[in-house]
Parts: C-alpha cells; structure tokens; sequence
C-alpha cells in the first residue's frame, strides 16, 4: 500500500512538473512574440501615426455601447469621458439595464435628456425598451433603459440602436483615454484583411484621479490587492495578447474595451446567455461564424489604445471576478468543443484554444492541487527534504518574477504611463511579491470557477465593483462646455 | 520516500539561479532606462528652448537658411539632433517645405533617413541624384526579400520612409517613387501615408493605381490607407482621376468615385460645376447614373449635389427613382441642399419607400430644407395614413429637435400654430407621446434670452405657457402615467393658465386608463 502511495505521488509530481515546464514554455514563447510585437509598434506608432485618421473621412463611423446597471457614482464621468474622445463620428449609447439607483437620472440630470419615442430595429431578440432619452444639444448621446435581462441583452439592445457600422462595447465605470477609439480603430483602416474585432489595453485606474472625465494624475492606489492587479494587468495585456495577435489566434478580447464589427457580431447571433462572460464567447462565436460562412476575417489586439478601469479592493469582490472570469472561459471551451484540435480554426483552433483549455483551465486546477494536496503529500508524509521544495520554489517564483517583471520592463519602454520613478520601483517591488501569495489566492479563486463550471453552474448576473478606488476632482475640465439648453425653445424658440 | 536525481537537481538549481540573474539585470535595466530617459529629454528640452526662436524664425522665413543651418549644427548628440528634426518637421507648411528640406538635407538629416530607408549605397546614390542630379541607376534587385518584408526589420525602414515623404516634392517624388519597390506593406503603407500629406499631384496617379493594384489583391496595400491618402487631395487635381473613372473593375470605380466625393465634401466652400473639370463632370452626368455597378451610381449622386446646374436636378432626379434601394438612399440624401428645392416634391414621394432606410434619408433631406421642407414634412406627416412612414417622420422630427423648435408655435397666433396643433394631436393619436409631456414639464428657461430686453422675455415666457397650455389640451385625449404625473406636478404650481388647466383636467377625471402604449416605435 506504502509502495502504490509512492508511486502515486511520484506521478502526481511527474504531472505537476510536466504542467510547470509546459506552462512556462507556452508563456515564453507568448512573452517573446509580444515582446517583439509590442515594441516594434512602440516604435511604429512614436510618431504621429494616427494624425492622418483623425480627421479622415474615411475613418468608419463607431456607436460606444455602454451597458450599465447600478451605477450612479460614474456612470456621468464614464459618458463625459466617452463624448470627449478624439473620434470624429461617434455615437455614445448608454443601456441602463433597469437599474434600481439613480444611473438614469444623473445622465437625465446632467445632460438634459428628453423622453423621447425613438424608433428601435430589433435585429437581435430583446423586446422593446422602456423608454429611450435623448437630447438634441448632444447629437451623439443616446440612453436607453431597458428591463433588467442581464448584460448581454442590454449589449444587444445597444447593438440595435446602434446606426454605425462598429460599435465599441465600454464598461460602465471606464475611462478610455482620449486617442485610444483612434487607435482601436487603426488596424481596421490599416490592414489589408477585414477587421472584425480589435481590442485594446485595460488597465487598472485604482490611485488615479479623474477630472471631467479624464484621468489627470497617474497614481498607484495604497493597497497591496489593488498593486498587484496592476502587475497581473499589466503581464495579461502585454505580455499575453499580442503574442496571440500576432498569430492570428486571439480567443480573449476584454469586453470592457472591445471595437468589433457590427453584421459580423449579429450574424454570429449577438450577445448570450450561454456562458457568464459575454465577451469571451462573442469572439468564439464571431470565429466560428465566419469560417462557416467562408469569410476573410481577422481579430487583432493592439497594444496602445488604453481603457482605465476600477478593480476589486477586497479579497471577497476579486474571489468572485475571478471565479466568474474562469467560469465563463471554462464555458465558452465547451460550448465551441467543436473548434478545439480543428485545423478548419486555423491557429485558434490549434493554438490558442487548446493553450486555454490546458494551461489556463486545466493548469490552475492542476496547480491548486498540487499547491494543496500534492506538495504537502510529498513534503509532510513522505519526507522529501525541504531544500529540494526551496529549490523548486526558486524556480517557479523566479520564473514568474521575471515574467512580470519583463512586462513592467516593456510598460516603462512602450507606454510609459507612471511618470514618477517611485511608481516604477514600486511595480518592481509588486512584481515579486505578486508571485508569493497572490497568485496562489488567485489560482484558487480560479480553480473554483472551473468545479463550478462542472457543477453546470450558470447564473449571468452583473458584477459590481464599489467605486472608491480613483479619486474625483469635481471642479470642472477647461474643455467642457455644456452647449444650449434645449428648453430654451419654448422660451422663444431658437436663434 | 522517492529520489529526483541530483542531475535535474542541479540543473533546476542553476536555472533557478539564472532567472534570478535575468530578474535582477531587468530590475537594474529599468533603473537605468528610467535615468537615461531622463537626461535623453532634459538634453532635448534644452536644445528646444536654446533654439525655439530661431526654428520659429527660420520657418516663418524671416532667417535665411544659412544663418539657421550654422546655427542649428551646433546642436549635437542624439537628443540634439531629435529636438533639431522635430521641430523643424512639426513646423513644416506648404510655404516654407522647400526651405525646410534644404535645410534638413544640408543637416545630413536627408542623407540619414535615406540610408536607413534604402541601405547605405542607394541611399546615397538617390541622395546625389536630388541634390546634384547625378544620373540613377535602375533600382537594384535585392535579396532575401522575404525577411526584408517582415517586420522586425521594416519599422525602422517604415519610419525613414515618412521623414522623407515630408520633404519638398521634387525630392520626396525621387524617395517615394523608390519606396514602392520596398517588399514590406509596412514600408507600402508608410509611404502611401506620406504621399497623402505631401500631396504632390505627380502621386494622384500613381496612388490610383496602387488603389487598383489594392483592389485586384496584388500589392497587399490596405485599400482604405490609399484612399485615406488620396481624399487629402484638394479639387484642383480632380482632372487626374478622369482616365481611371472608366476602369473595368466595378469596386475600384466605386472608390474613385466615392473618392472625388470626400474631396468634394472637404471643400469649405460651395461648389458649382465650373469648378470640375469637364471630362469629370460629363461622366458623372452622362455615364454614372447608367452606371452597372450600384455602389457607383450611389456615390454619384453624391458628387453629382455638388454641380449645382440644371442639368444635376435632372441627373439627380433620376436617380431617386432609380431600382436599387442604396441608389435611391443617396440620391435622396444628396439633394438637402436649397440649390434642390425643385426636388422636394421627388423627395414627398419618397417618404413612402418601401425601405426605411430611404425614408429616413427623406425626412433628413426635408428637414434639412428649413421652414419649406418642414412644412412639407408636417403636411404629409398628416396626410399619410402609412404607419412606417409616419413613425419614421416622428422619429427624425424628435432626434433632429424639430419637434422642441417648433413648440412655441403652439403659443403664438401665426399660421403655423394649426399645423403644430395637428402635428401634436396626430403625435398622440400614435402614442407618441414621451417628448410632449417631457417639454410640458420642463421649466422654462431664459438661458438663450438672459440678455433680451425684459419685453421680449415677457412675450417669450408669455408664448411658452400658452404653447403649454395648449398641448395640456393636446395630451389630455389620450393619457398617459407619465402625462399625469406632470399634470399633478403642474397642478401644486403657483396659480396661473397652466395650474388652472392643470386642475380642470385632474377634476374632469380621465386617468391612463385610456393611455396609447408609451413603448418606443415600431421599424
């Protein structure tokens, strides 16, 4: 029985290790195709590549789509950030997903919006609205409120109002900086191919503050959860995603920050219900649609457009952001089980896919129990000498150090976006210490989504942040202005 | 208990120890980069301020060229040298292009970029060619084009490319012509960009014919870069685009077109057909609206606005009865201007059309021909017993703010208080009733008459409350919640016409029980 046991742990430390060399060598090989990407469009883009598109006519109109439920405390910075944008065309619609707070009034409030009876193409099934605002003054502002359904259905709901041919779905409580829909939009001007999805940089705003609707001071927030996020961010969006990019394989673009085609996402069927990460799976589906239909697509990640955004500052509110985010990639895998190992998806199929489905789905519940069961297993009862753990331990903290800390490398050569060098030594200093603790807390949280996903759990609800990370300065911009008042009219009718 | 064999033992330790290295030379580099950044733009900024005056100056050609080079040599190092380039390039206007370049070129800038686009001997021998004119050898066949096209190594190329693509235009034509044997699309796309903003009329031609090549999939050039490129264009070169006009191939004809119509549409001021040279707008008149490719004749309609002649009316109305739905979309759309006037009645017709798209567009094109058109609008918006027409009316009269502008009229005795009233009355009878009651709430605001004479607010404020009062009477047929929420609302005012109808309407008794659905309209 003693002699099984053995053997059996030894397995398991085989497997383990099997898992961290394969892991680490996939991250490698991402690291350094996006070191390379991203650097070479550094370069590119130093020098005013983007004059040319901002007053272009050419450059195809975009509807940001604004899903929001319950969130009064930004939703108005988040718009004034949205209308302020360096985008010539533009529409801001916002879908308030019959919220309970005051998201509506404020944007009633603060921008004059009239009731009004609007005309709404139901392209994709959502029902009709509530009630649709809309105010002359802000030509390109629309808000409409709609019963609470989740939110993929009020995404659909902005899809249908939308009139330009992309649309950019942006979180509630982001901020996009003022050139970033410019750049999102670059690729699609630019690439010889048809761009169905172009996403951007997220990035955590924690520490900031925010002056009508714009970020003014760059800053790192106080808590130790919050920095490492920021590191862990920072590696998912430049060490990660432009690799994937390169080869064509991108499977994850954040919805929070996401251009995408508008035919090509209702011909996929829209937003759904399927899985609890809407954004996931719209590729999955776009993907698949497209390469039934025998189209010419491409989905790209650009590496400068950035979208600031809140994060989590309790371990509670991250448990369940995580969870939810490994949930609904764990869901979008099986539900498109079809397109894994199939040569018909191209390097997504291949590649990207199966890379998901190993290192990101399997390998953390692989790691979580090797971190809880395996190791102790090992270690405890059968007396493995600690300087062979320690070893070991060096190794894998030293490996994750050094991918952090390459990507705060590669934001301190491309972006650039902490000014002071104490913000930088602090990333460093957070770049190791993001691997002792937290990583293993996140690896948890993450391997927890992956039981629930095979307990069939799938409830979509919408996740809340509390606002209280980035600092307000309510005194207003210098560039805003509110324009005429629209009553005006019925005082004596317009000039 | 199990073994792991020293070796691996070992061999994980030395690793271990080797990313530790690598962790520790990154944390050192970062350092270093932060530093080195630092002096690279204190250095900068300081060359910028030690020389702004002169570039200023110099660009405004109140310097002479040799007392702006002499001086601008003494700025060395790289971040010298950068301060130099920048600001010389961010200055450049079509006035002083052919100062700056010398000026570049007699500072090595030229030279430099020219090597880094094109290797050090062609480089140079392109440069002897501009500067002293010295003959040209055929560009040389290079190899290992497939790595030369990859982008690792053309980003650099890329760069130089659009430095040089700034330059004069006898001297840029030289670079770019060379950069589009450049194997990269990275290169491709930086110089069509440059051949955008330097605008030189010998590249309309050849930009068209990248745009076809584009088309045709042999180039592997983005098609909306070139036409990027060529819509910055001014009119005057429109006789270039003549020749390509008649192409074989449908989808490049539509993007000459649509590109002679965003040049058009740049223009600040109002065009006529003697601004078009002849061979173009013959064949807008003659040949495009018979045109086999849709998209085509679709554009065309949208240059053809901009003749403002007879014979556009014709050409236009023509193609508002046209087929195909796009063509008639455009061609409605083309004509809100009030050259078109005679065309109100063709745009009436279609505010019946079988598709939305085309009735929305007649709505706009009505709305946007002032009061005629808006009366023309209301008219039929009454007449009409076509449930998708009238929605797709109100809808623009809403957005477009129509509805808010012509309230007052409610108000006042002139002719157009009936016709309100009876667009109201129809806006009720659609359940169309959420603006109404939303203007029937608001406060009045005397923002726009602050400085009025205290008259003129009077009869302002006196107009807007019989306008009220009116739509009180309008809305009360047909009830909704939100309607008598605003009643109650209107009735605890202070006592005036409006408290008091406010009052008789809450006393008379009709509640929401009659009320048409307040949902949003129907496609």
């Amino acid at each position: 029985m003693h002699h099984f046991l053995v053997q059996l742990v030894w397995y398991a430390d085989l497997v383990l290790i099997g898992y961290f060399v394969l892991a680490n060598l996939g991250y490698t090989i991402l690291m350094t195709l996006s070191l390379y990407s991203v650097s070479l469009h550094a370069t590119y883009a130093a020098r005013k590549p983007y004059s040319d598109l901002a007053d272009s006519p050419v450059t195809p109109p975009v509807a940001l789509i604004i899903a929001a439920y319950n969130e009064q405390d930004t939703i108005v910075q988040t718009v004034l950030s949205m209308l302020d944008l360096n985008y010539q065309d533009k529409e801001v619609i916002v879908v308030d997903d019959g919220s309970t707070d005051s998201t509506v009034k404020r944007l009633i409030e603060r921008f004059r919006l009239l009731r009004m009876d609007l005309i709404y193409r139901e392209r994709l099934k959502t029902g009709q609205p509530l009630a649709c605002y809309h105010n002359p003054v802000f030509p390109e502002l629309f808000v409409i409120q709609v019963e609470h359904g989740g939110k993929p259905h009020a995404l659909n709901c902005g899809i249908n109002m939308a009139r330009s041919p992309y649309f950019c779905t942006v979180d509630a409580d982001s901020i996009i900086e003022r050139d970033a829909l410019l750049r999102l939009m670059a690729p699609v001007v630019h690439s010889a191919g048809n761009v169905v999805v172009s996403g951007g940089i997220v990035r955590i705003a924690n520490g900031c503050t925010l002056r009508g609707g714009r970020l003014e001071g760059m800053s790192l927030p106080s808590g130790w959860l919050e920095r490492c996020q920021i590191v862990e961010y920072i590696r998912t969006f430049l060490f990660g995603r432009p690799g994937w990019s390169m080869m064509n394989a991108t499977f994850i673009a954040s919805g929070c920050f996401c251009l995408l085609h508008r035919e090509s996402v209702i011909g996929a069927g829209g937003y759904t219900t399927d899985t609890v990460t809407e954004d996931i799976d719209v590729i999955a589906a776009i993907r698949r649609n497209m390469v039934e239909e025998k189209k010419d697509f491409q989905v790209v990640f650009t590496s400068d457009p950035i979208c600031w955004t809140e994060a989590p500052r309790q371990l509670g509110m991250l448990a369940r952001q995580r969870r939810r985010w490994q949930l609904g990639l764990t869901q979008t895998l099986w539900k498109n089980r079809g397109m894994l190992f199939n040569p018909r998806y191209g390097s997504t199929g291949m590649l990207s896919m199966p890379f998901h489905l190993l290192i990101e789905v399997v390998g953390c519940v692989v790691e979580a129990l090797g971190t809880l069961v395996i190791l102790p297993i090992s270690f405890i009862v059968f007396h493995t000498p600690w300087w062979i753990f320690a070893i070991f331990l060096l190794l894998s903290i030293g490996y994750g150090t050094l991918l952090s800390m390459g990507s705060v490398v590669l934001e301190e050569v491309t972006l650039r976006r902490y000014p002071r060098l104490k913000h930088v030594a602090i990333l460093m200093m957070y770049a190791i210490i993001e691997n002792i603790g937290y990583r293993q807390i996140v690896t948890f949280f993450r391997a927890y989504g992956v039981l629930q996903a095979l307990k069939g759990r799938n409830k979509q609800k919408w996740e809340h942040v509390e606002h209280s990370g980035i600092r307000i300065n309510n005194a207003p911009a210098p560039r805003q202005a509110m324009g005429g008042n629209f009553s005006d009219s019925l005082a004596g009718g317009r000039k | 208990m199990f073994r792991i064999p020293d070796r691996i033992l070992w061999i994980v330790f030395c690793l271990a120890i080797a990313i530790l290295v690598v962790d520790t030379i990154l944390v050192v580099y970062i350092f270093y980069r932060r530093l080195s950044r630092n002096r690279y733009f204190q250095k900068k900024d300081a060359t910028r301020r030690k020389h702004a005056a002169l570039v200023r100056s110099f660009l405004d050609l109140d310097t002479s060229l040799e007392i702006a080079v002499s001086t601008l040599r003494g700025a060395s190092g790289q971040p010298g040298r950068d301060a130099v380039q920048d600001m010389l390039l961010d200055g450049i206007t079509p006035a002083n292009r052919s100062m700056v370049t010398e000026a570049l070129l007699r500072l090595g800038f030229v030279e430099q970029w020219a090597r880094e686009a094109f290797g050090w001997r062609r480089g140079r021998q392109l440069v002897a060619h501009v500067v002293e004119g010295a003959p040209l050898p055929a560009t040389p066949q290079k190899s290992f084009q497939r790595i030369r096209g990859m982008r690792l190594f053309c980003v650099r190329r890329a760069r130089a490319v659009s430095e040089l693509g700034q330059l004069d235009g006898e001297f840029a034509q030289v670079f770019m012509e060379e950069a589009q044997h450049d194997p990269s699309p990275y290169v491709g796309r930086a110089n069509v960009a440059a051949m955008g903003q330097n605008r030189e009329p010998y590249a309309v031609a050849v930009l068209l014919e990248l745009m076809r090549q584009a088309v045709e999939g042999t180039n592997g050039l983005p098609v909306l870069s070139i036409k990027t490129a060529l819509v910055r264009y001014p009119l005057t070169e429109l006789p270039r685009f003549a020749g390509f006009l008649g192409d074989s191939n449908p989808r490049f004809r539509f993007l000459a077109v649509d590109t002679i119509r965003e040049i058009c549409d740049n223009c600040r001021f109002t065009l006529g057909i003697q601004d078009f040279p002849e061979s173009v707008s013959r064949w807008f008149l003659d040949q495009a609206k018979q045109d086999s490719s849709v998209d085509v004749r679709a554009r065309s309609a949208r240059v053809i606005r901009h003749f403002h002649a007879p014979a556009a009316i014709v050409a236009l109305r023509a193609l508002i009865q046209d087929e195909n739905e796009f063509v008639r979309l455009h061609a409605v759309r083309s004509c809100a201007d009030p050259y078109y006037s005679a065309l109100i009645p063709d745009v009436v017709c279609k505010l019946a059309d079988t598709k939305w798209r085309v009735r929305e567009a007649a709505v706009k094109t009505l709305a946007a021909f002032g009061r005629e058109g808006r009366t023309q609008l209301a008219a039929y918006f009454l007449d009409t017993t076509d449930q998708y027409a009238s929605e797709q009316i109100v809808d623009e009269m809403q957005r477009g703010g129509i509805i808010s502008e012509l309230l007052p009229a409610l108000g006042s005795d002139g002719p157009d208080s009936w016709l309100m009233l009876q667009v109201c009355s129809r806006m009720v009878s659609m359940g169309k009733t959420s603006l109404l009651t939303e203007l029937l709430a608001r406060e009045i605001r005397m923002g726009r008459l602050a400085d009025a004479s205290p008259e003129v607010q009077y009869q302002a404020q006196e107009t807007a409350q019989k306008a009220k009062v009116q739509l009180l009477d309008v809305l009360a047929a047909s009830p909704t919640p939100q309607f008598m929420i605003t009643v109650r609302t209107l009735a605890r005012r202070k006592r005036d016409d409006l408290q008091s109808k406010a009052r008789s309407i809450l006393q008379s008794g009709i509640g929401p029980g009659k009320a048409a659905p307040v949902a949003a309209g129907r496609a």
